[in-house]
């Protein structure tokens, strides 16, 4: 009996996310914005995944000062930087690196900080209020500042530039995942399922993850853009990738004591970093839209 | 609300024309602009020049006696004991003196000392002080003062540049004082480190009634310039010493401001806004040369760069790695790719002119089947990995020229950048297999410019390639206490050519300095530290 | 009322310890010691050893941590290493510098968010709608530091209109603040028009345009008042982050604000100045937080009906 319906529970969970799903995408088909900027990422990705076969990773890295800094040209496409290396293969390759930081970092914040937030969110009382005043604390010093420190006492490179802005985005996602689970922790299907003796942990992973995915997936995406910008910023200031790694921001920031006489070096990469940035706030935007179907009217 | 569309659309429209202006990226035409403007100024002020006297000794003119000059950053603190930063220095190598100080051809001249004399053993120096110098306020300087600041200054850890080598100081009668040294030490060391602007003459009432925190902030001295005022962030303000015991200086008033950023300090002088700018990068050298109202003067600094290796790390514990490396460090592609040519390529640690340059040495001229031959002989004929430690943006661009040749070896090379404190850590504690770095000493002379990375005794303190060559200790202990420049010049011989064959560090580059400048601006001779005595400068009719 | 300020003040104590732990620890982990980083080649390892003793370098970490900790709350923030002089006096000269940008960038993104938002809630979906919600979009999407390097490209480079570096003039800072503002400007068009968007669908607002109130008095007077909580929010909340020194702005336009004075103390290990900078900016962004929270009041009677009863 009991086994009967909690199958037909779960059956009928299925074709409702199922049918929610197809909801959201069609209310997301509608939104221009979100589909330009779904083409983008989806176009950027592919760069990415299929970077080696556009063109060789030694192009990237491969210096010839004789031709450094020259403008756009029929041989190098968007001009050569200040070690004559071809811009347009930097950021071609520099795609994987950007792209993939965003990513990583948002995915792991995203599972770590949704973890305590969820935990912290359930149990409530007092874990939760030891948790969330850390957070508090974590929040309230400046990201930015919180990276650089995290950055020098690691040193730079790749891996350390991550693990750098996935603890400044821990506490967003915390946040967030709690503030969710507490609206709905006392909703009435949860409490029909605790009484019908369901365990805890299945009750967060089936019933309070799944009906708190909107919102987080809406932040995520925001976040995968903020990411690359936080990364490409701490570039900027001389704390990012190592060279040669052609990481958008570090190509850009290699150009800043040229902007007089080779702008071109400072305009590309930036227009890649915005391009990426771009089309993940515009799927973003779209998916709050679609799944908050109470601005649409 | 309408307006408030237009604003919105405008600043879209302003977004698509930036993009489009710097996507052009032509600026010949906006430079010629800029330099027409430049040249009304300049002209200008030429005029005004050729009105006054405008003599060498500095007499008073009515032409422009004003000047501006821009350098990288704000200084910490103007107390010359308590700040080891050429910001504060270039405010207080004008603003007080010190007992002698360099000439233009770096040797050492009187200054608040009008002679002196060394014990025989070359350990105590006597100085006869000036009876007729004047603090700013008014007051005489005395012995008193001498032998206060020289005390202070022993006591202040960031002045050890000038009194590192000193262990104490007396009273002889009013008008000697005796500085007594840690040990025997070449003369020209000892002079050119008590000139340095780190240890000068303080007033002693004046210090001790305003309080060490308020003199950092309001600095007093003898120097041809008197401290008018401190902008924080932004500029210092200086007015000449009318009463200067060595002449009253030509300009007047002078401000240096902060302008971190070349570029801009490139723009600033372009239209005019300051007149000098201290050490603009090599990349700028173009744009500056093309404008004809602005000139460079340049000098040698006494600095070089080079790259180090941990002799005590395999593989580079192999010499013949070491050499094979060095034969593939490029110095030229480094000069010019990166420097735009500006610097010397060097071969060894110091000038031509220095005591103890040979000729007899090994040089590393770019070779990359010669460092294939060598790799292989020491048993690495498909190469290895390694890590390059820097600490500067510039030398992690040295460092990609040198990672992109070793590829070609088959060495693959990873560059690390730290932040200084960092770098001191894995360098000192030798988790490193080669770094770039650079140096600068206080004179030419072969102790000064490489014993810190490669005499035994410094491992653990400033040696960080960790090489230990009895032989080159004992020479080097030898020439500590040697005072006669030809013996003196036999030891620095054989140290270069030893180690040239050992090849510890491999120096490249030797630094340049350079102020860029108004082209009627009279720079007599280019300081090494770039402090910049502006006594010495003027304006030109 | 009285009680509720005192309480968040109270609560603010705690966390700022934990700041204060997290900061100092993460100091205390950047490799080297103060004197290798502020002497440079220069100084002989004695001389370091010297002024290393005389930081008080060598006692262990807690006991560093403690006496800091104690020094603070006899209203003593230490000197800077690096400088010598006092920690308050180095961060409120560059206050100013800090202020000036923090405001115009907000009074800039205010001027034009709040009214372009409006704008696009009273026509929903007409042209000015769609491109104002395109442009929030792109604009948040620009690196700000690529912003202020092809503005300084155009107007210092090219057409020599605006200066390109510090922070002496109100010209300084016209191309810092519009540099700053974007992310907030796009914040406020967006929160603007959805807040707008609820409040123009309630009765209330039906009522009034009943009684025969025209358009733009409806929009000023009753659905913008009730709109300004979050307006508020969002103008007050990235206020106080930029309190906080915007660090890449200020790098770009090499401005001498706290952004830069702080990220310059990092790398130097100056911890005095680092914490001292923190911990400010902490305090800060919690007093403009409740300042915030005190402000609902004012603007909305429902919050000040909840204070008055007593509630927190």
């Amino acid at each position: 009996m009991m086994t009967v319906a909690g199958k037909q529970e779960v059956d009928l969970n299925a074709e409702k996310k199922r049918s929610q799903l197809l909801e959201v995408w069609r209310r997301l088909k509608k939104s221009k914005v979100a589909i330009v900027g779904l083409v983008i990422l989806i176009f950027l990705i592919f760069i990415a995944v299929f970077a080696d076969l556009l063109v060789d990773y030694n192009v990237a890295i491969k210096q010839d000062l004789v031709h450094k800094l020259q403008g756009p040209s029929a041989e190098h496409w968007l001009g050569t930087d200040s070690f004559g290396r071809d811009i347009l293969a930097r950021i071609i390759h520099g795609s994987r690196i950007s792209l993939s930081i965003g990513f990583i970092a948002v995915i792991i914040s995203l599972i770590v900080g949704g973890a305590i937030g969820s935990i912290a969110g359930y149990y409530g009382g007092k874990l939760d209020m030891i948790v969330m005043r850390f957070i508090d604390v974590l929040m309230s010093i400046p990201s930015m500042l919180m990276c650089i420190c995290v950055v020098t006492v690691l040193g730079p490179g790749m891996s350390n530039l991550m693990v750098a802005v996935t603890i400044s985005y821990v506490a967003t996602f915390c946040v967030i995942v709690r503030s969710s689970i507490l609206t709905i922790k006392n909703s009435d299907y949860i409490e029909a399922a605790r009484a019908t003796g369901v365990g805890t942990f299945r009750i967060i992973l089936k019933h309070i993850i799944p009906n708190t995915m909107g919102p987080i997936m809406v932040q995520a995406t925001l976040s995968i853009g903020s990411v690359i910008l936080s990364a490409a910023g701490l570039s900027f200031v001389g704390l990012g990738v190592m060279p040669p790694t052609p990481e958008w921001g570090a190509i850009l920031t290699e150009g800043k004591e040229f902007i007089r006489t080779a702008p071109h070096i400072v305009l590309f990469p930036g227009i890649a970093i915005m391009l990426a940035v771009m089309s993940l706030n515009f799927l973003g935007d779209g998916l709050r839209d679609a799944l908050d179907p109470r601005l649409k009217q | 609300m309408k307006r408030n569309r237009w604003l919105c659309l405008a600043m879209a429209g302003l977004m698509t024309a930036s993009m489009f202006l710097a996507g052009c990226g032509g600026n010949g035409n906006s430079t010629t602009a800029a330099g027409g403007e430049t040249k009304a100024g300049g002209t200008q002020g030429a005029t005004e020049a050729n009105a006054g006297a405008g003599t060498e000794t500095g007499a008073a003119t009515t032409g422009k006696d004003s000047l501006i000059i821009g350098h990288w950053g704000d200084p910490p603190s103007l107390d010359p004991n308590n700040s080891m930063n050429d910001c504060s220095m270039r405010v207080t190598t004008n603003v007080f003196d010190t007992l002698v100080r360099m000439d233009e051809h770096f040797k050492a001249q009187p200054c608040i000392a009008e002679s002196w004399t060394i014990s025989d053993d070359g350990t105590e120096y006597t100085f006869k002080i000036r009876g007729d110098v004047k603090f700013h306020n008014g007051d005489l300087l005395t012995v008193d003062d001498v032998v206060f600041s020289i005390d202070r200054g022993i006591n202040s850890p960031k002045a050890s540049p000038s009194y590192g080598k000193v262990a104490g100081v007396e009273k002889v009668d009013d008008q000697h004082v005796k500085v007594i040294l840690k040990a025997p030490y070449n003369q020209a060391q000892i002079l050119a480190n008590l000139a340095l602007p780190f240890g000068p003459i303080m007033s002693k009432s004046y210090v001790e009634s305003v309080g060490d925190e308020e003199f950092a902030r309001k600095p007093m001295g003898t120097g041809p310039y008197k401290f008018v005022e401190w902008v924080k962030g932004e500029k210092v303000i200086l007015e000449a010493n009318e009463d200067y015991f060595m002449g009253a200086p030509s300009i007047k008033h002078v401000e240096l401001v902060t302008i971190a950023d070349t570029s801009a300090a490139l723009l600033n002088l372009e239209s005019g806004d300051i007149d000098a700018y201290c050490d603009i990068q090599t990349s700028d050298y173009g744009l500056a040369q093309s404008n004809p109202d602005i000139k460079i003067v340049e000098g040698n600094a006494l600095g070089y760069e080079f790259l180090q290796f941990n002799t005590k790390k395999a593989p580079f514990d192999n010499v013949k790695v070491r050499q094979a490396v060095a034969y593939a460090l490029d110095k030229d592609a480094m000069l010019q790719g990166i420097n735009d040519g500006i610097g010397t390529k060097l071969d060894t640690v110091v000038l031509e002119d220095a005591i103890g340059y040979t000729d007899k040495i090994t040089k590393y001229d770019y070779n990359l089947e010669k460092a294939k031959a060598l790799l292989a002989e020491a048993g690495y004929p498909d190469g290895f990995t390694c890590d390059i430690h820097v600490i500067s943006d510039l030398y992690a661009k040295y460092a990609q020229v040198l990672q992109s040749s070793l590829l070609e070896i088959g060495i693959k090379a990873e560059i690390k950048q730290e932040e200084l404190s960092a770098y001191k850590v894995t360098t000192g504690g030798g988790n490193y297999d080669m770094a770039i770095n650079g140096c600068s000493f206080t004179v030419m002379d072969v102790y000064e410019s490489c014993g810190d990375s490669v005499i035994g005794s410094k491992i653990g303190e400033t040696n960080n390639t960790f090489y230990d060559n009895p032989r080159v200790n004992e020479l080097f202990d030898e020439a500590l206490v040697t005072v006669d420049d030809a013996k003196l010049g036999t030891l620095y011989e054989e140290i270069l050519v030893t180690l040239s064959e050992d090849v510890p560090i491999v120096p490249f580059i030797w630094r340049v300095r350079n102020v860029t400048c108004n082209k009627d601006l009279n720079i007599p001779y280019m300081d090494p530290y770039a402090f910049h005595y502006l006594k010495d400068w003027s304006w030109s009719s | 009322m009285y009680k509720y300020v005192v309480k968040r003040i109270l609560l603010m104590i705690p966390v700022l310890l934990g700041i204060s732990f997290v900061v100092f620890f993460l100091m205390d982990l950047t490799p080297g010691s103060p004197a290798d980083i502020i002497m440079g080649d220069l100084a002989t390892a004695e001389a370091k050893a010297q002024l290393n003793e005389s930081l008080g370098w060598n006692q262990p970490f807690l006991q560093r941590y403690v006496e800091y900790i104690v020094n603070v709350f006899h209203g003593d923030f230490g000197t800077s290493y690096v400088s010598g002089l006092p920690v308050f006096q180095e961060l409120f000269s560059r206050f100013p510098t800090t202020f000036r940008l923090a405001l115009y960038s907000m009074v800039l993104a205010s001027l034009i968010g709040i009214p372009v938002g409006i704008a696009c809630a009273v026509k929903q979906y007409s042209l000015i709608d769609s491109f104002s919600t395109i442009f929030a979009l792109i604009f948040i999407s620009i690196p700000s530091f690529w912003l202020g390097l092809l503005m300084i490209i155009v107007f210092s480079v090219q057409l020599h209109l605006l200066p390109s570096f510090g922070s002496e003039s109100f010209a300084h800072f016209i191309m810092p603040a519009i540099t700053c503002s974007g992310a907030t400007l796009a914040t406020l068009i967006r929160m603007t028009r959805s807040t707008m968007l609820e409040v123009i669908r309630q009765d209330y607002i039906r009522t009034a345009y009943a009684k025969g109130a025209t358009k733009g008095r409806v929009i000023v007077k009753h659905a913008l008042q009730n709109a300004m909580i979050p307006i508020i929010t969002i103008v007050g909340v990235n206020f106080g982050y930029m309190l906080g020194g915007a660090v890449i702005t200020e790098n770009v336009f090499g401005m001498s604000g706290v952004g830069n004075l702080l990220l310059g103390s990092i790398r130097n290990k100056d911890i005095p100045m680092v914490m001292g900078g923190v911990l400010i900016i902490a305090v800060m962004f919690s007093i403009i937080n409740l300042l915030l929270d005190i402000l609902y009041a004012f603007v909305d009677p429902r919050v000040k009906a909840q204070y008055k009863k007593g509630g927190t």
